[in-house]
Protein backbone atom coordinates (compact mmCIF):
# COMPACT_ATOMS: atom_id res chain seq x y z
CA UNK A 1 0.00 0.00 0.00
CA UNK A 2 2.88 2.52 0.75
CA UNK A 3 4.48 1.82 -2.23
CA UNK A 4 1.45 2.38 -4.06
CA UNK A 5 1.12 5.46 -2.74
CA UNK A 6 4.37 6.37 -3.31
CA UNK A 7 3.52 5.60 -6.63
CA UNK A 8 0.63 7.32 -7.06
CA UNK A 9 2.31 10.35 -5.39
CA UNK A 10 5.14 10.18 -7.82
CA UNK A 11 2.89 9.84 -11.12
CA UNK A 12 0.52 13.37 -9.59
CA UNK A 13 3.58 15.34 -9.42
CA UNK A 14 5.09 13.97 -12.80
CA UNK A 15 1.71 14.90 -14.74
CA UNK A 16 1.44 18.61 -12.96
CA UNK A 17 4.60 19.03 -13.79
CA UNK A 18 4.39 17.88 -17.40
CA UNK A 19 0.96 19.49 -18.33
CA UNK A 20 0.90 22.38 -15.56
CA UNK A 21 1.53 25.18 -18.61
CA UNK A 22 -1.56 23.70 -20.66
CA UNK A 23 -3.74 23.61 -17.81
CA UNK A 24 -2.57 27.24 -17.30
CA UNK A 25 -3.54 28.26 -20.86
CA UNK A 26 -6.84 26.57 -20.85
CA UNK A 27 -7.99 27.97 -17.30
CA UNK A 28 -6.98 31.31 -18.26
CA UNK A 29 -7.76 31.29 -22.16
CA UNK A 30 -4.19 33.13 -22.33
CA UNK A 31 -1.48 31.84 -24.00
CA UNK A 32 1.32 34.39 -23.47
CA UNK A 33 4.17 32.00 -22.55
CA UNK A 34 6.03 29.86 -24.62
CA UNK A 35 5.65 25.81 -23.62
CA UNK A 36 8.65 23.79 -23.32
CA UNK A 37 8.11 20.20 -22.33
CA UNK A 38 9.99 19.32 -18.83
CA UNK A 39 9.17 15.66 -19.17
CA UNK A 40 8.89 13.24 -21.58
CA UNK A 41 5.56 10.79 -20.74
CA UNK A 42 6.54 7.20 -20.95
CA UNK A 43 4.14 4.91 -20.42
CA UNK A 44 1.42 3.39 -17.35
CA UNK A 45 3.91 0.89 -15.92
CA UNK A 46 5.13 -1.18 -12.69
CA UNK A 47 7.99 -1.35 -10.54
CA UNK A 48 9.31 -4.55 -11.84
CA UNK A 49 12.26 -4.22 -9.24
CA UNK A 50 14.02 -0.88 -7.65
CA UNK A 51 14.30 1.76 -10.42
CA UNK A 52 13.24 -0.64 -13.27
CA UNK A 53 9.54 0.28 -14.95
CA UNK A 54 7.42 -1.73 -16.99
CA UNK A 55 4.69 -1.36 -19.17
CA UNK A 56 1.40 -3.38 -17.97
CA UNK A 57 -1.45 -1.18 -19.26
CA UNK A 58 -1.96 0.31 -22.90
CA UNK A 59 -5.40 1.99 -21.55
CA UNK A 60 -7.06 0.57 -24.89
CA UNK A 61 -10.81 1.28 -23.15
CA UNK A 62 -11.85 -2.49 -23.44
CA UNK A 63 -10.30 -4.52 -20.48
CA UNK A 64 -9.73 -8.21 -21.19
CA UNK A 65 -7.19 -8.89 -18.04
CA UNK A 66 -10.57 -10.96 -17.00
CA UNK A 67 -9.79 -13.43 -19.90
CA UNK A 68 -6.24 -13.51 -19.90
CA UNK A 69 -4.85 -14.16 -16.29
CA UNK A 70 -4.55 -10.67 -15.58
CA UNK A 71 -1.80 -10.31 -18.43
CA UNK A 72 -2.49 -7.60 -20.83
CA UNK A 73 -1.38 -9.10 -24.02
CA UNK A 74 -2.44 -5.64 -25.99
CA UNK A 75 0.47 -3.96 -24.41
CA UNK A 76 2.86 -7.01 -23.41
CA UNK A 77 2.89 -8.98 -26.86
CA UNK A 78 5.38 -6.74 -29.11
CA UNK A 79 2.37 -8.00 -31.57
CA UNK A 80 -0.35 -7.21 -29.32
CA UNK A 81 -1.79 -10.39 -30.47
CA UNK A 82 -5.21 -11.44 -28.73
CA UNK A 83 -4.66 -14.87 -30.23
CA UNK A 84 -1.05 -15.69 -29.32
CA UNK A 85 1.63 -17.17 -29.22
CA UNK A 86 3.03 -16.17 -32.36
CA UNK A 87 5.71 -18.40 -33.87
CA UNK A 88 9.00 -16.28 -32.14
CA UNK A 89 8.04 -17.55 -28.67
CA UNK A 90 11.00 -19.14 -27.47
CA UNK A 91 11.81 -20.95 -23.91
CA UNK A 92 9.53 -18.29 -22.34
CA UNK A 93 11.25 -15.13 -24.03
CA UNK A 94 9.70 -12.85 -26.89
CA UNK A 95 12.18 -12.57 -30.16
CA UNK A 96 11.89 -8.94 -30.58
CA UNK A 97 13.44 -8.57 -27.00
CA UNK A 98 14.91 -11.80 -25.38
CA UNK A 99 15.07 -9.74 -22.00
CA UNK A 100 11.25 -9.49 -22.45
CA UNK A 101 8.75 -12.95 -21.32
CA UNK A 102 6.87 -13.65 -24.11
CA UNK A 103 3.08 -12.83 -22.34
CA UNK A 104 1.41 -15.54 -24.15
CA UNK A 105 4.09 -17.88 -22.80
CA UNK A 106 2.73 -16.45 -19.10
CA UNK A 107 -0.85 -16.38 -20.09
CA UNK A 108 -0.90 -19.84 -20.71
CA UNK A 109 1.42 -20.30 -17.64
CA UNK A 110 -0.93 -19.18 -15.23
CA UNK A 111 -4.17 -20.39 -17.16
CA UNK A 112 -2.91 -23.94 -16.73
CA UNK A 113 -2.07 -23.48 -13.48
CA UNK A 114 -5.62 -22.83 -12.76
CA UNK A 115 -7.36 -25.15 -15.08
CA UNK A 116 -8.32 -22.32 -17.19
CA UNK A 117 -6.77 -22.97 -20.39
CA UNK A 118 -9.47 -23.91 -22.69
CA UNK A 119 -10.59 -20.32 -22.17
CA UNK A 120 -7.90 -19.61 -25.09
CA UNK A 121 -10.09 -21.92 -27.28
CA UNK A 122 -12.30 -19.76 -28.27
CA UNK A 123 -11.11 -17.05 -31.09
CA UNK A 124 -10.97 -13.48 -29.62
CA UNK A 125 -12.74 -11.05 -32.20
CA UNK A 126 -10.97 -7.95 -33.45
CA UNK A 127 -10.80 -5.41 -30.74
CA UNK A 128 -12.80 -1.90 -30.50
CA UNK A 129 -10.19 0.34 -31.53
CA UNK A 130 -12.44 3.57 -30.78
CA UNK A 131 -12.16 3.13 -27.14
CA UNK A 132 -8.48 3.52 -27.26
CA UNK A 133 -6.41 6.42 -28.35
CA UNK A 134 -7.72 6.89 -32.02
CA UNK A 135 -10.54 10.01 -31.69
CA UNK A 136 -9.17 12.73 -30.60
CA UNK A 137 -8.43 13.27 -26.32
CA UNK A 138 -10.77 10.40 -24.69
CA UNK A 139 -13.13 11.96 -21.73
CA UNK A 140 -14.26 10.82 -18.80
CA UNK A 141 -17.43 12.39 -16.49
CA UNK A 142 -17.57 11.53 -12.87
CA UNK A 143 -19.89 12.44 -10.31
CA UNK A 144 -18.79 15.27 -8.21
CA UNK B 1 -14.80 -26.24 -53.84
CA UNK B 2 -14.60 -22.95 -51.97
CA UNK B 3 -12.70 -21.07 -54.86
CA UNK B 4 -11.53 -24.06 -57.42
CA UNK B 5 -7.84 -22.83 -57.26
CA UNK B 6 -5.17 -25.63 -58.94
CA UNK B 7 -4.04 -26.05 -55.10
CA UNK B 8 -7.32 -26.14 -53.85
CA UNK B 9 -7.92 -29.25 -56.59
CA UNK B 10 -4.60 -30.94 -56.21
CA UNK B 11 -5.03 -31.01 -51.98
CA UNK B 12 -8.89 -32.13 -52.30
CA UNK B 13 -8.31 -35.15 -54.99
CA UNK B 14 -5.72 -35.98 -52.07
CA UNK B 15 -2.36 -35.21 -53.88
CA UNK B 16 0.52 -34.62 -52.29
CA UNK B 17 1.15 -30.80 -52.86
CA UNK B 18 4.04 -28.53 -53.68
CA UNK B 19 4.05 -25.25 -53.40
CA UNK B 20 7.03 -23.05 -53.42
CA UNK B 21 7.57 -19.35 -52.22
CA UNK B 22 9.16 -16.55 -54.61
CA UNK B 23 9.69 -13.05 -52.72
CA UNK B 24 9.23 -9.73 -55.12
CA UNK B 25 11.89 -7.48 -55.61
CA UNK B 26 13.39 -4.44 -54.14
CA UNK B 27 12.22 -2.64 -56.84
CA UNK B 28 9.92 -1.84 -59.56
CA UNK B 29 11.48 -5.28 -62.01
CA UNK B 30 8.49 -6.91 -63.17
CA UNK B 31 11.54 -9.13 -64.79
CA UNK B 32 12.50 -10.65 -61.05
CA UNK B 33 8.92 -12.32 -60.72
CA UNK B 34 8.83 -13.37 -64.41
CA UNK B 35 12.35 -15.04 -64.46
CA UNK B 36 10.92 -17.31 -60.94
CA UNK B 37 7.76 -17.96 -62.44
CA UNK B 38 9.61 -19.74 -65.55
CA UNK B 39 11.67 -21.26 -62.78
CA UNK B 40 8.54 -22.89 -60.87
CA UNK B 41 5.77 -22.67 -63.47
CA UNK B 42 5.98 -26.86 -64.12
CA UNK B 43 6.68 -27.98 -60.54
CA UNK B 44 4.70 -26.13 -58.55
CA UNK B 45 0.60 -26.41 -58.20
CA UNK B 46 1.55 -23.20 -56.53
CA UNK B 47 3.45 -20.10 -56.19
CA UNK B 48 3.37 -17.80 -52.95
CA UNK B 49 4.20 -14.21 -53.26
CA UNK B 50 5.53 -12.81 -49.88
CA UNK B 51 4.19 -9.73 -48.54
CA UNK B 52 6.96 -7.70 -47.49
CA UNK B 53 9.05 -10.54 -45.61
CA UNK B 54 11.06 -9.84 -42.92
CA UNK B 55 9.38 -6.32 -42.53
CA UNK B 56 12.09 -5.56 -45.32
CA UNK B 57 9.85 -3.32 -48.38
CA UNK B 58 9.55 -5.08 -51.26
CA UNK B 59 6.74 -4.91 -53.88
CA UNK B 60 3.50 -5.39 -53.24
CA UNK B 61 2.27 -8.93 -52.80
CA UNK B 62 -0.75 -8.81 -55.01
CA UNK B 63 1.23 -6.80 -57.88
CA UNK B 64 3.63 -9.99 -57.58
CA UNK B 65 0.64 -12.34 -57.73
CA UNK B 66 -0.63 -10.74 -60.89
CA UNK B 67 2.61 -10.43 -62.68
CA UNK B 68 2.70 -14.53 -62.00
CA UNK B 69 -0.58 -15.28 -63.03
CA UNK B 70 -0.06 -13.27 -66.29
CA UNK B 71 2.25 -16.36 -66.81
CA UNK B 72 0.30 -18.91 -66.15
CA UNK B 73 1.57 -19.38 -62.39
CA UNK B 74 -0.93 -19.98 -60.26
CA UNK B 75 -0.58 -17.45 -57.16
CA UNK B 76 -0.80 -17.56 -53.26
CA UNK B 77 -1.37 -13.63 -51.74
CA UNK B 78 0.62 -13.92 -48.40
CA UNK B 79 -0.88 -11.18 -46.56
CA UNK B 80 0.23 -9.61 -43.12
CA UNK B 81 -1.48 -7.60 -40.65
CA UNK B 82 1.51 -5.72 -39.08
CA UNK B 83 1.24 -2.97 -42.33
CA UNK B 84 -2.94 -2.30 -42.78
CA UNK B 85 -5.45 -2.37 -40.70
CA UNK B 86 -8.96 -3.70 -40.96
CA UNK B 87 -10.36 -1.11 -44.14
CA UNK B 88 -6.84 -1.86 -46.32
CA UNK B 89 -7.26 -5.64 -45.71
CA UNK B 90 -10.85 -6.15 -46.62
CA UNK B 91 -10.29 -3.68 -49.42
CA UNK B 92 -7.12 -5.33 -50.90
CA UNK B 93 -8.46 -8.71 -50.49
CA UNK B 94 -11.50 -7.45 -52.66
CA UNK B 95 -9.36 -6.14 -55.33
CA UNK B 96 -7.55 -9.34 -55.22
CA UNK B 97 -10.62 -11.19 -55.64
CA UNK B 98 -11.50 -9.09 -59.02
CA UNK B 99 -7.80 -9.78 -60.15
CA UNK B 100 -8.46 -13.40 -60.47
CA UNK B 101 -6.70 -14.20 -57.08
CA UNK B 102 -7.97 -17.37 -55.42
CA UNK B 103 -5.37 -18.78 -52.91
CA UNK B 104 -5.00 -16.22 -49.39
CA UNK B 105 -2.21 -16.68 -47.39
CA UNK B 106 -2.93 -14.87 -43.71
CA UNK B 107 -0.54 -13.75 -41.40
CA UNK B 108 0.68 -11.97 -38.77
CA UNK B 109 4.09 -11.13 -40.13
CA UNK B 110 7.33 -10.55 -38.39
CA UNK B 111 8.13 -7.38 -36.33
CA UNK B 112 9.11 -4.33 -37.92
CA UNK B 113 12.08 -4.31 -35.61
CA UNK B 114 13.43 -6.66 -38.14
CA UNK B 115 13.42 -4.87 -40.91
CA UNK B 116 14.54 -1.75 -42.79
CA UNK B 117 12.52 0.40 -41.09
CA UNK B 118 12.36 -0.20 -37.52
CA UNK B 119 10.84 2.95 -36.44
CA UNK B 120 7.63 2.35 -38.14
CA UNK B 121 4.25 1.96 -36.04
CA UNK B 122 3.37 -1.51 -36.42
CA UNK B 123 -0.42 -2.13 -37.17
CA UNK B 124 -1.71 -4.81 -35.81
CA UNK B 125 -4.87 -4.20 -35.95
CA UNK B 126 -5.89 -7.73 -36.37
CA UNK B 127 -3.81 -10.64 -35.84
CA UNK B 128 -3.71 -14.02 -37.94
CA UNK B 129 -6.69 -15.80 -36.48
CA UNK B 130 -8.64 -12.95 -36.68
CA UNK B 131 -7.89 -12.16 -40.50
CA UNK B 132 -8.59 -15.80 -41.17
CA UNK B 133 -11.71 -15.34 -39.52
CA UNK B 134 -12.68 -12.36 -41.93
CA UNK B 135 -11.74 -13.98 -45.06
CA UNK B 136 -14.12 -16.95 -44.01
CA UNK B 137 -16.64 -14.34 -43.25
CA UNK B 138 -16.33 -12.63 -46.70
CA UNK B 139 -16.45 -15.79 -48.86
CA UNK B 140 -19.01 -18.07 -46.89
CA UNK B 141 -21.61 -15.19 -45.47
CA UNK B 142 -20.71 -12.01 -47.88
CA UNK B 143 -19.99 -9.83 -44.91
CA UNK B 144 -17.46 -7.71 -44.16
CA UNK B 145 -16.10 -7.83 -40.37
CA UNK B 146 -18.98 -4.64 -39.93
CA UNK B 147 -21.73 -6.55 -41.23
CA UNK B 148 -22.23 -4.82 -44.11
CA UNK B 149 -23.16 -7.14 -47.40
CA UNK B 150 -20.51 -7.25 -49.63
CA UNK B 151 -21.34 -7.53 -53.45
CA UNK B 152 -20.04 -10.58 -55.71
CA UNK B 153 -18.35 -13.43 -54.75
CA UNK B 154 -15.38 -13.62 -52.81
CA UNK B 155 -14.28 -17.58 -53.87
CA UNK B 156 -10.92 -17.87 -51.88
CA UNK B 157 -8.70 -20.78 -50.65
CA UNK B 158 -7.65 -19.47 -47.17
CA UNK B 159 -4.34 -20.64 -45.94
CA UNK B 160 -2.12 -20.26 -42.53
CA UNK B 161 1.09 -20.64 -41.47
CA UNK B 162 2.06 -22.29 -38.00
CA UNK B 163 5.20 -23.06 -36.08
CA UNK B 164 5.51 -26.46 -34.62
CA UNK B 165 9.34 -25.61 -33.25
CA UNK B 166 8.19 -22.30 -31.23
CA UNK B 167 7.07 -22.38 -27.69
CA UNK B 168 4.64 -23.45 -25.73
CA UNK B 169 4.97 -26.72 -27.58
CA UNK B 170 1.57 -28.49 -26.31
CA UNK B 171 -0.37 -24.77 -26.98
CA UNK B 172 0.72 -25.25 -30.61
CA UNK B 173 -1.64 -27.59 -31.68
CA UNK B 174 -4.91 -25.72 -30.09
CA UNK B 175 -3.54 -23.07 -31.63
CA UNK B 176 -3.38 -24.76 -34.72
CA UNK B 177 -7.23 -25.73 -34.12
CA UNK B 178 -8.18 -22.22 -33.40
CA UNK B 179 -6.64 -21.44 -37.06
CA UNK B 180 -9.06 -23.99 -38.51
CA UNK B 181 -11.80 -23.05 -36.28
CA UNK B 182 -11.12 -19.35 -37.92
CA UNK B 183 -11.71 -21.01 -41.69
CA UNK B 184 -8.14 -22.01 -42.39
CA UNK B 185 -7.77 -24.66 -45.61
CA UNK B 186 -4.41 -25.16 -45.65
CA UNK B 187 -1.24 -25.21 -43.48
CA UNK B 188 2.33 -23.97 -44.48
CA UNK B 189 4.29 -24.79 -41.96
CA UNK B 190 7.87 -22.97 -40.45
CA UNK B 191 10.85 -24.71 -42.30
CA UNK B 192 11.35 -28.31 -41.32
CA UNK B 193 14.76 -29.52 -39.98
CA UNK B 194 13.93 -31.28 -36.88
CA UNK B 195 12.08 -33.80 -38.57
CA UNK B 196 11.58 -35.75 -35.35
CA UNK B 197 9.64 -32.90 -33.39
CA UNK B 198 7.97 -32.11 -36.86
CA UNK B 199 6.93 -35.80 -36.14
CA UNK B 200 5.20 -35.38 -32.66
CA UNK B 201 3.61 -32.17 -33.61
CA UNK B 202 2.13 -33.81 -36.39
CA UNK B 203 0.95 -37.04 -33.87
CA UNK B 204 -0.91 -34.34 -31.75
CA UNK B 205 -2.34 -33.04 -34.95
CA UNK B 206 -3.43 -36.44 -35.63
CA UNK B 207 -4.79 -37.50 -32.23
CA UNK B 208 -7.04 -34.58 -32.41
CA UNK B 209 -8.25 -35.10 -35.87
CA UNK B 210 -6.92 -32.02 -37.40
CA UNK B 211 -5.62 -33.62 -40.71
CA UNK B 212 -8.97 -34.23 -41.38
CA UNK B 213 -10.24 -30.61 -41.15
CA UNK B 214 -6.99 -29.12 -42.76
CA UNK B 215 -4.18 -29.45 -45.60
CA UNK B 216 -1.03 -29.59 -43.42
CA UNK B 217 2.06 -29.12 -45.82
CA UNK B 218 5.47 -29.21 -44.30
CA UNK B 219 7.50 -25.85 -44.80
CA UNK B 220 11.07 -27.23 -46.52
CA UNK B 221 14.26 -24.45 -46.59
CA UNK B 222 17.27 -25.69 -48.57
CA UNK B 223 20.38 -24.57 -46.60
CA UNK B 224 22.35 -23.13 -48.90
CA UNK B 225 25.68 -22.47 -46.97
CA UNK B 226 27.24 -23.20 -44.00
CA UNK B 227 26.88 -19.88 -42.81
CA UNK B 228 22.89 -19.51 -43.58
CA UNK B 229 22.41 -22.26 -41.08
CA UNK B 230 24.06 -20.74 -38.30
CA UNK B 231 22.56 -17.29 -38.46
CA UNK B 232 18.66 -19.16 -39.01
CA UNK B 233 19.89 -21.13 -36.29
CA UNK B 234 21.03 -18.39 -33.85
CA UNK B 235 19.03 -15.01 -35.66
CA UNK B 236 15.94 -16.80 -36.36
CA UNK B 237 13.30 -17.34 -32.99
CA UNK B 238 11.17 -20.42 -33.52
CA UNK B 239 13.50 -22.45 -36.40
CA UNK B 240 15.50 -25.95 -34.60
CA UNK B 241 17.93 -26.67 -36.68
CA UNK B 242 20.01 -29.86 -35.31
CA UNK B 243 23.63 -29.38 -34.90
CA UNK B 244 24.71 -32.47 -36.76
CA UNK B 245 23.11 -30.97 -39.95
CA UNK B 246 25.29 -27.57 -39.07
CA UNK B 247 28.43 -29.87 -38.37
CA UNK B 248 27.55 -32.10 -42.04
CA UNK B 249 27.73 -28.77 -43.55
CA UNK B 250 30.50 -28.01 -42.39
CA UNK B 251 32.58 -30.98 -43.38
CA UNK B 252 31.14 -31.05 -46.58
CA UNK B 253 33.05 -30.67 -49.80
CA UNK B 254 30.68 -29.49 -51.98
CA UNK B 255 28.38 -27.06 -49.31
CA UNK B 256 25.10 -27.33 -52.13
CA UNK B 257 25.12 -30.47 -53.27
CA UNK B 258 24.70 -31.66 -49.04
CA UNK B 259 22.33 -28.62 -49.03
CA UNK B 260 20.27 -30.42 -51.82
CA UNK B 261 21.03 -33.75 -50.22
CA UNK B 262 19.71 -32.49 -46.70
CA UNK B 263 16.40 -30.94 -48.43
CA UNK B 264 15.91 -34.16 -50.52
CA UNK B 265 16.16 -36.31 -47.34
CA UNK B 266 14.22 -34.04 -45.28
CA UNK B 267 11.21 -33.52 -48.14
CA UNK B 268 11.04 -38.03 -47.74
CA UNK B 269 10.75 -38.42 -44.17
CA UNK B 270 7.61 -35.48 -44.08
CA UNK B 271 6.39 -37.23 -47.18
CA UNK B 272 6.01 -40.69 -44.84
CA UNK B 273 4.58 -38.94 -41.85
CA UNK B 274 0.41 -39.09 -41.78
CA UNK B 275 -1.06 -36.51 -42.27
CA UNK B 276 0.96 -34.69 -44.74
CA UNK B 277 -0.37 -33.65 -47.40
CA UNK B 278 2.49 -31.47 -49.09
CA UNK B 279 5.11 -29.87 -49.06
CA UNK B 280 6.01 -25.47 -49.42
CA UNK B 281 9.26 -25.00 -50.37
CA UNK B 282 11.04 -21.94 -49.05
CA UNK B 283 14.19 -21.67 -51.02
CA UNK B 284 14.61 -17.64 -49.87
CA UNK B 285 17.00 -16.45 -52.73
CA UNK B 286 17.47 -19.18 -54.26
CA UNK B 287 14.60 -20.42 -55.92
CA UNK B 288 16.73 -21.99 -58.96
CA UNK B 289 17.08 -24.93 -56.56
CA UNK B 290 13.44 -25.54 -56.16
CA UNK B 291 13.05 -27.37 -60.02
CA UNK B 292 16.10 -29.87 -58.91
CA UNK B 293 14.51 -30.65 -55.44
CA UNK B 294 11.06 -31.38 -56.98
CA UNK B 295 12.06 -33.51 -59.52
CA UNK B 296 14.62 -35.62 -57.62
CA UNK B 297 11.81 -35.93 -55.06
CA UNK B 298 9.96 -38.00 -57.37
CA UNK B 299 7.26 -35.49 -57.37
CA UNK B 300 6.98 -34.95 -61.19
CA UNK B 301 4.62 -34.56 -63.22
CA UNK B 302 2.65 -32.23 -61.02
CA UNK B 303 -1.36 -33.22 -61.66
CA UNK B 304 -3.19 -30.99 -64.45
CA UNK B 305 -6.75 -30.30 -64.33
CA UNK B 306 -8.71 -29.26 -67.45
CA UNK B 307 -9.21 -25.20 -67.25
CA UNK B 308 -12.58 -24.01 -66.11
CA UNK B 309 -14.99 -23.10 -69.13
CA UNK B 310 -16.42 -20.44 -68.27
CA UNK B 311 -19.62 -19.08 -70.40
Amino acid sequence: MGKFLIWLGISIVLFLVNFAPEIHAENTGKVDKAIYPALNTLFMGREEKPGTFTEVCAQCGQCKLGKTAAICPLVRCAKSLQNGPCGGSVNGKCEVDPNTPCAWQLIIDRLSAIGELDKLEEIEPPQDWSKSHSGGPRRTTVGV
Amino acid sequence: MKAGTNLEKVLAGGNFAVTAEAGPPKGTGAKVILRKAEALRACCDAVNITDNQTAIVRMCSLAGCVLLKQQGVEPVMQMVTRDRNRIALQSDILGAVALGIGNILCITGDHQKFGNHPTAKGVFDLDSIQLINVVKNMRDNKKFISGDDISGEVPLFIGAAENPFADPFEFRVIRLAKKIKAGADFIQTQGVFDVPKFARWMKMVTDRGLDKQVHIMAGIIPLRSVGMARNMKTGVAGISIPDSLITRLEQSKNVKDDAVKIALEIIQQVKEIPGVHGIHIMAVGWEDIVPELITKSGLLPRPVFEAKVTT
